[in-house]
């Protein structure tokens, strides 16, 4: 919240450096965990929605071509129909908290 | 594991280019020892943070990507290593 042209604003963290003049570094973790689960990666990207849905009610997940957000959070599963599925789990390091709750209910998932 | 955490959240903003070699400093310090620096192929540049480097932390399974403006730790080690390298870049980068 900051006034901006003698106007209360709502700004976001990349409007906010630039109206300081900043630049922002950015840093984000990717880490991967493996899923043997046969099928289409799309498939098993959508029972990762509904596992999501179910542990973090609350948050908006929202889900496009098989890819998963949650805030800055990404998590993108390949691999070919009937071999195992690399999961990519990416965040920002604002966003560590979900970022590494999500990554560990995963590994946690396929143990 | 814990519970999730709650959807809002203080956010701590970094700004500025990263200096690569503090940043080896500050993991040795960390017990992240064994970094190897090189430039990466877009840029071509030296490794003090003006350009892209790639820090390979092979005993860690980890590998660091630093350009100007962003840092993006392909991290498949242990949490700990994790949160070493998050010390370790919060040291290296000015921040509130």
């Amino acid at each position: 919240l900051c006034v901006k042209d003698n106007r209360l604003s709502f700004l976001d963290i990349d409007e906010v450096c630039e109206e300081i003049g900043i630049n922002r570094h950015v840093i984000r973790f990717t880490s991967t965990v493996r899923f043997d689960d046969p099928g289409p990666a799309v498939k098993t990207a959508e029972k990762l929605k509904g596992l999501l849905t179910e542990k973090l009610q609350g948050w908006s997940i929202t889900i496009s071509d098989g890819n998963i957000s949650v805030e800055s959070v990404l998590i993108k599963v390949e691999g070919e129909d009937e071999s195992t599925k690399n999961i990519y789990v990416s965040w920002t390091n604002q966003d560590e908290d979900l970022g590494s709750y999500i990554l560990g209910l995963l590994q946690s998932m396929v143990q | 594991l814990l519970p999730p955490p709650a959807p809002a959240r203080a956010a701590r903003l970094h700004w500025s280019a990263l200096d690569v070699e503090a940043l080896v400093r500050a993991l040795a310090r960390e017990g992240v020892g064994s970094a190897r620096v090189e430039a990466s192929e877009a840029s071509g540049s030296d490794s003090s943070g003006a350009g892209g480097c790639i820090v390979h932390l092979p005993r860690h399974d980890t590998l660091v990507h630093v350009e100007r403006n962003a840092t993006h730790v392909f991290c498949e080690g242990r949490a700990e290593v994790r949160q070493a390298l998050r010390r370790a870049l919060a040291a290296c980068l000015p921040h509130i």
